[in-house]
């Protein structure tokens, strides 16, 4: 069984939109009042400490149990997903109970790969709603456990209606999803 | 023709026999109403303090907070036109470039104002202070004023501790991002950084007193309500009570007209941003909630700022994993829908005058803009005379206007700080 600490850099959030997060002209010009004014805000966001694809995130506060093995996934708690091609096998949970709608919560997720916990893998996380075009509206950050789980902070599903969960796992140079539909 | 048809059927007696709401439309229903208290701010330590809504309320009536006396937070937020102006764009020293938000449920938001560039209460209740077109005066301008009126210095005092020392600061000065030879700006730079950091805090105190009395502002026991409760524990007689025509309305509202898609939970707001596609009014140009996350993010009095009572603990995940462009079109706010009948006109620009219109929007799409962006929510409803009128008169049953009426007026001024 695979408990290693993983050293490899921690991908965060989402991948649906591609480029979320590039910062673009404003469509026109930026005007006072309501709309405010101000030197252009693209360039003093350059500076803007954010989560970067290439960042590893801080471990949450809370200090994680000894290592203990992965749970029994066969437990109703968690959701079992395959991944596209059948690499991987996904199984997350929502700690603190039923996932929430338009409210924070956390993941807990394992990524199995032959039954056995994936070591040295980069797992990011998003949501979508096919029916209505969009996705989530804050990026989870994604945290490795020493136990060989995922911590998935910052998740919120802002709308009632249908939701994909996208599992992206990066390992070496293959990628390869896991997507989960989820009704809220 | 449109509105007086609409009108002659919100007005017919309600048909007999329309069964209480079932199923889906049921469950659904139970889950907007009743208004839960408002949650904690975590970022304002008097959020829940009386003294501090006392002196905010004082302070909220009070036009010396401008530039020349004649503009309050209620010039704009008037507590007889259900905490809104009327007027399709703001007003305050001149005009400015979005419709006035009601202030109803307030405490319950995530973001504030149209676009979201502001992500606590009382640092909403800061900006116009210090917008030129709004109040148009100063930090500086506020703290002389509640340092030489007596009963505003004991309030403070007692709620915040000590002002800062004034004596010898001068009576206007703020920070004007981006113009550093704006008189305001020149007068703050000559302020040491560390009193610009005490003036600032106390400015920070006022937003929060401010934001302690707004939180008062609740909506909680409109018809639809009653009619919750008593659906909830089938109460066929009190459910009967709710118009028949609002119940249909109601369970319009749930399914085929979509609306609780994005109105929904007990203030009928998810409380984010949509591209609703409403025509472009004619400031047009507005970027919406794109520019108000580049904003937020840069805003010094932003929750994770030191200004934050927890430490800027709840805005660091808030404001940090916020992505900037989440539809690619021009998104804004959704409003709460509690008293919506008592808050015309409509939409960020108040591009629609009655619900009537809104309604018939949302059902034609008529002169929508194109979808620009990936959401696909906002499409054709196909809603007959009658449905429309039936969610018309669900959109009516959301009033309750009931608030004590000390919240009405400022407070007497003896009773600050006592």
């Amino acid at each position: 069984m695979l408990r290693a600490p993983r050293l490899a850099p921690i991908a965060i959030g989402l991948c649906v939109l591609g480029a979320w997060f590039v910062s673009k002209a404003c469509a026109a010009p930026c005007c006072g009042g309501e709309r405010g004014s101000g030197p252009p805000l693209d360039a003093q966001l350059a500076s803007e400490p954010s989560p970067s694809p290439a960042g590893v995130p801080a471990a949450p506060a809370e200090v994680p149990e000894a290592p203990s093995g992965p749970p029994d996934f066969t437990d109703p708690a968690w959701t079992r997903v395959p991944s596209r091609a059948g690499t991987y096998l996904v199984c997350w949970r929502a700690p603190a109970g039923a996932v929430p709608r338009n409210q924070d919560f956390d993941l807990e997720v394992w990524v199995l790969k032959g039954g056995a916990p994936l070591a040295e893998a980069t797992l990011s996380v998003s949501g979508w709603m096919p029916e209505h075009g969009h996705g989530l509206l804050q990026r989870p950050e994604v945290h490795a456990q020493d136990d060989g789980s995922f911590r998935v902070t910052g998740m919120r599903l802002q709308m009632r209606g249908h939701w994909q969960l996208v599992f992206d796992v990066l390992e070496g140079s293959q990628s390869e999803a896991a997507e989960c539909a989820l009704e809220l | 023709m449109k509105l007086a048809l609409l009108l002659a059927l919100a007005l017919q007696s309600p048909p007999s026999g329309t069964p209480p709401a079932a199923g889906d439309a049921r469950r659904i229903l139970l889950e907007l109403s009743p208004v839960p208290a408002p949650p904690p701010d975590p970022t304002n330590a008097v959020y829940a303090n009386p003294a501090a809504a006392l002196l905010g309320q004082a302070l909220f009536y009070d036009a010396r907070l401008s530039a020349d006396g004649t503009v309050s937070c209620a010039t704009c937020h008037q507590p007889g036109k259900s905490w809104t102006d009327a007027k399709p764009i703001g007003f305050g020293l001149a005009s400015v470039s979005r419709h006035t938000m009601t202030l109803w449920n307030v405490a319950y938001n995530r973001w504030f104002f149209w676009d979201g560039r502001k992500d606590t209460l009382w640092s909403q209740a800061l900006g116009p202070l210090e917008d030129a077109r709004e109040h148009g005066t100063s930090r500086l301008a506020i703290l002389h004023l509640l340092a030489e009126d007596a009963d505003y210095a004991r309030a403070y005092r007692q709620i915040f501790g000590a002002l800062p020392e004034l004596a010898q600061l001068p009576h206007e000065g703020r920070p004007v991002a981006g113009e550093p030879e704006h008189p305001q700006q020149l007068a703050w730079d000559t302020l040491d950084v560390e009193t610009q950091e005490a003036v600032t805090r106390a400015f920070v105190n006022v937003g929060k007193a401010i934001a302690a009395f707004e939180r008062l502002l609740v909506s909680r026991d409109a018809p639809f309500d009653r009619y919750v409760s008593a659906l909830r524990s089938d109460d066929a007689a009190g459910s009967a009570a709710y118009d028949a025509r609002a119940r249909r309305g109601a369970e319009l509202f749930v399914g085929k007209a979509r609306c609780v898609f994005c109105h929904d939970g007990p203030s009928f707001t998810d409380l984010e941003f949509h591209d609703n596609r409403v025509p472009v009014g004619e400031l047009g140009g507005d970027p919406g909630r794109k520019l108000g996350v580049k904003r937020l993010k840069l805003d010094p009095l932003n929750s994770r700022s030191v200004y934050a009572d927890d430490g800027g603990e709840t805005g660091k995940r808030k404001i940090t994993q916020l992505v900037v462009d989440s539809h690619g079109g021009k998104s804004f706010k959704t409003p709460t829908l509690r008293n919506i009948a008592r808050t015309a006109p409509y939409m960020h620009e108040g591009q629609f005058a009655t619900l009537e219109d809104v309604v018939h929007f949302y059902d034609t799409l008529e002169n929508a803009t194109p979808e620009i962006g990936s959401e696909r929510l906002i499409q054709p409803l196909g809603l007959s005379a009658e449905e429309r009128a039936e969610l018309l008169a669900f959109l009516e049953s959301l009033t309750d206007e009931s608030l004590p009426p000390e919240l009405l007026a400022p407070p007497p001024a003896a009773s600050l700080g006592r």
